[in-house]
C-alpha cells in the first residue's frame, strides 16, 4: 500500500433487502488532499459516508483508514478522524464550550487538555466571545460552525464534510470554507460532500461523481470537465455534473 | 470517556423546565390537591385513641377458630373487641358507646362503623383485612400441603385442633398500623412521579435522534453500552434528586412522614426509579418511539397499581395476593408505607430485589433491542 493514501474502500457494498445502495465501491483518498464527493440525491453519498465512519455496517468490502482495517482497529484509528454530519448535532440548550466538551471528550480528552481543546475549537470557528451562550440562541451560521467546533477538538487527521454550508448566508459559508482549507494546509485530509458545485470546485483537489451507488467520473475539477468536451474553460462543474449523471429527478 | 456525557445530559435535563415542573412540583401541587380533597381522611391517625368493637360470631362461622387470635391482634392495636350476643348492631353501638360492629357471618362479616369515626373505621377495615388475608395464605399453605401428597385433617383445622398434621398458622399476623392517608398518599404519589423517569430524558432522546447526535457517539467510538449507560444515568440521577428534593418539601411543608429509617426509605427510592428508568429505556429501545414508549409506559403503571391495590384505600383490595405479588408497585409501596408508619418491612427484600432484576432485566433487553435494530 502506498504510504501517501489515507483512506481506501475496497469492493464496498451496502444492500438494503434486494436494493443496492452502494456498488462495489473502490475509493482511494490520498493524505493532504481535499476530496469532493458529488452525487444527485440517493446516490449513495451519505450511506458511504456512513460506511466510512462504521455507523453503518457494509454489506460486503471494507474500509482500509491509514493503512489499517478501520472496524477492526476502531479504537486506535477513531481518534484521527473526525466528522461533521450535515444535521447540526449540538445541543441547543448547552453553552457553546459545553457542547464542544461534550463531543470532544467523547474521544478520551480530559481536564487541562480538554480545556485547551475547547479554547482552540471555539477560537477557530470564531466563537470565543459567545462560548457561554447557549446553542439555541445562535444564528444558523453560527450553529454550523459550532458543529464544526465540536468535531476538530481532537485534532483528527481525517476531516469529513457532509453538506456543511447547507441553509447559511454567503459570509458564513465563506468564512467556513476557509476554514476547512486552513485545516487542510495545516495538514488535515479533507472528504467534502455537497450540492453546491462552485464550492466543490473552489476547494477540492479531486473529485469524484457519484451515482446508482458507483463512482462514474473521478479526478480533477479540469479532468472532469475534459470527459465532456474538450474545451474545459467552455464549461461548468454544474454542466458536467448534469451531463454525467442525467437531469432527470432523483427524488419524486 | 462518557463522564462528560453523562454530566452534560444532567445539565440538560435539570435546565429543562418541565423536568423540574413535573418532578418537584407536580407532585407537591398534587399531594396539595389530594390533601385538601381528601380532608376528611387527612386526621391525623396519631391522635386516634384506643377504642371499642363490639362483635357477634355464630359458631358455624368461618373465622370461628380464629376468634381468640383475632382479639389478640386487635389488642395489639389498641382495638379492644367484646363479644355480644345476637342483636342490633347499632342497638349494642349505642347502648355501649362502641365505635363499630363486626357482624361474622358464616363466610363473610360485615362491618358498621360510626360516621364521626372515619380513621377507627379505616382501622378496624384495615385491621380485619389484614386478618384475613393471612388466612388466605395459610390456606394457600395448606392446600400446596394437600398438592405435594401430605394428609391434611381439615375437620381438625376448621375445629381448631391443637394437633393438626398441617395447621394454620395466624396466630400472630403481621399488623401494620393505620397510617395517616396525608402521609400514605404523599408518598405513594411522588413514587408514582418517579415511574414518569422517561419524561426526563425525552427531550435528549428527542434530539440525538432528530440531530443525529447518536451517530457522532457511534463515530467516537461509543460502544452500545455507553450509549445506553450516558441515558440511563443522567436520567436517573435527575429523576432521584428531583423526587428527593419534593420528598424533602413534602415532609417540611406538607407534613408528610416518611418515618425513622429514612436510609432504607431512600435505598429503596433508587431502587424503584432505578427500575423505573431502566423498564422505560427499554420501551424506548425497543419501540424506538418516545411518544409509543411513554403511552406503553404510562399505560403499564398504571395496571401494576392497579393490580398492586395502589388505587383503593390502603392498598384494599378483592385481588388476590398472589396478583398483587406481581406487581413491582405493589412490593414498592408497601414496603415504604410499612417503613414509614411502622419502621420495618417484609416487603422490603422483594421490594429490593423485584427493582434490582427488573433494572438489570431491562437493561440487557434493551442492550439486545438496539444490537438487533444493528446499525443500517
Amino acid at each position: 500500500m502506498s504510504e501517501n493514501i489515507i483512506l481506501r474502500t475496497k469492493d464496498l457494498t451496502k444492500k438494503y433487502d434486494n436494493r443496492v445502495v452502494v456498488d462495489n465501491l473502490n475509493l482511494e483518498i490520498k493524505r493532504g488532499e481535499v476530496f469532493g464527493l458529488l452525487g444527485p440525491n440517493g446516490a449513495g453519498k451519505s450511506t458511504t459516508m456512513n460506511m466510512i465512519c462504521d455507523i453503518v455496517k457494509p454489506t460486503l468490502g471494507s474500509v482500509e483508514f491509514m493503512g489499517k482495517d478501520f472496524r477492526k482497529h476502531r479504537k486506535e484509528l477513531v481518534k484521527k478522524l473526525g466528522y461533521i454530519p450535515q444535521d447540526l448535532a449540538i445541543h441547543g440548550n448547552l453553552k457553546a464550550w459545553e457542547n464542544v466538551e461534550l463531543f470532544t471528550s467523547l474521544y478520551g480528552i480530559r481536564g487541562a487538555e480538554l480545556k485547551t481543546a475547547i479554547d482552540e475549537s471555539l477560537e477557530y470557528v470564531g466563537l470565543s466571545e459567545r462560548r457561554n451562550d447557549y446553542a439555541k440562541s445562535f444564528s444558523g451560521g453560527m450553529k454550523r460552525r459550532l458543529n464544526i467546533a465540536c468535531a476538530i477538538g481532537h485534532h483528527p487527521e481525517l476531516l469529513i464534510f457532509d453538506e456543511p454550508t447547507v441553509g447559511i448566508d454567503p459570509q458564513s459559508r465563506n468564512f467556513i470554507l476557509s476554514k476547512i482549507k486552513e485545516s487542510n494546509q495545516n495538514g488535515a485530509t479533507v472528504i467534502y460532500t455537497s450540492h453546491y458545485m462552485e464550492e466543490v470546485e473552489a476547494i477540492c483537489t479531486r473529485i469524484a461523481i457519484m451515482d446508482n451507488g458507483r463512482i462514474i467520473a473521478c479526478g480533477t475539477s479540469q479532468e472532469l470537465k475534459k470527459l465532456v468536451t474538450k474545451d474545459a474553460e467552455d464549461i461548468s462543474l454544474e454542466e458536467v455534473f448534469l451531463t454525467l449523471t442525467g437531469k432527470k429527478l432523483r427524488d419524486y | 470517556m462518557i463522564r462528560y456525557l453523562i454530566k452534560n445530559n444532567m445539565k440538560l435535563m435539570l435546565r429543562s423546565p418541565a423536568n423540574i415542573l413535573l418532578f418537584i412540583v407536580a407532585p407537591l401541587g398534587v399531594l396539595a390537591i389530594l390533601s385538601n380533597a381528601f380532608s376528611s381522611l387527612m386526621q391525623s391517625y396519631e391522635k386516634k385513641e384506643p377504642f371499642e368493637v363490639g362483635y357477634v360470631m355464630s359458631a358455624e362461622s368461618f373465622y370461628a377458630p380464629y376468634e381468640e387470635a383475632l382479639v389478640e391482634v386487635a389488642k395489639e392495636a389498641d382495638i379492644t373487641l367484646k363479644e355480644f350476643q345476637e342483636g342490633d348492631a347499632k342497638e349494642w353501638m349505642d347502648r355501649y358507646d362502641l365505635t363499630g360492629f363486626v357482624e361474622f357471618h358464616d363466610e363473610t362479616y360485615l362491618v358498621w362503623t360510626r360516621e364521626d369515626a372515619k380513621v377507627e373505621g379505616q382501622t378496624l377495615e384495615y385491621l380485619l383485612n389484614t386478618f384475613v388475608e393471612e388466612l388466605d395464605r395459610g390456606k394457600l399453605r395448606v392446600m400446596s400441603a394437600m398438592a405435594s401428597g401430605q394428609t391434611v385433617d381439615m375437620e381438625a383445622i376448621a375445629k381448631g385442633s391443637e394437633d393438626p398434621e398441617i395447621s394454620l398458622e395466624i396466630e400472630h399476623p403481621n399488623f401494620m398500623p393505620a397510617i395517616d392517608s396525608r402521609d400514605y398518599y404523599g408518598i405513594i404519589e411522588i413514587i408514582y412521579f418517579g415511574w414518569c423517569a422517561l419524561v426526563c430524558a425525552a427531550g435528549i432522546l428527542g434530539n440525538e435522534k432528530k440531530y443525529g447526535i447518536t451517530k457522532k457517539y457511534q463515530v467516537a467510538g461509543l460502544s452500545r453500552l455507553q450509549i445506553y449507560l450516558t441515558r440511563l444515568l443522567p436520567m436517573f440521577l435527575v429523576v432521584i434528586i428531583c423526587e428527593g428534593i419534593a420528598a424533602v418539601i413534602a415532609a417540611l411543608f406538607l407534613n408528610v412522614h416518611w418515618g425513622n429509617q429514612l436510609l432504607l426509605s431512600a435505598i429503596l427510592m433508587i431502587f424503584m426509579i432505578l427500575a423505573a428508568s431502566a423498564f422505560e429505556l427499554m420501551l424506548y429501545s425497543i419501540t424506538d418511539s418516545m411518544v409509543l414508549s411513554i403511552i406503553i409506559s404510562f399505560a403499564v403503571v398504571w395496571i401494576w397499581g392497579f393490580l398492586g391495590g395502589s388505587f383503593e384505600t390502603y392498598m384494599f383490595s378483592t385481588i388476590s395476593q398472589s396478583i398483587k405479588a406481581l406487581s413491582p408497585i405493589y412490593h414498592g409501596n408497601r414496603a415504604m408505607i410499612e417503613l414509614s408508619c411502622m419502621g420495618h418491612s417484609d416487603y422490603l427484600v422483594s421490594a429490593l430485589l423485584y427493582c434490582g432484576a427488573m433494572a438489570i432485566g431491562c437493561s440487557g433487553i434493551a442492550l439486545f433491542a438496539s444490537a438487533v435494530r444493528k446499525r443500517g
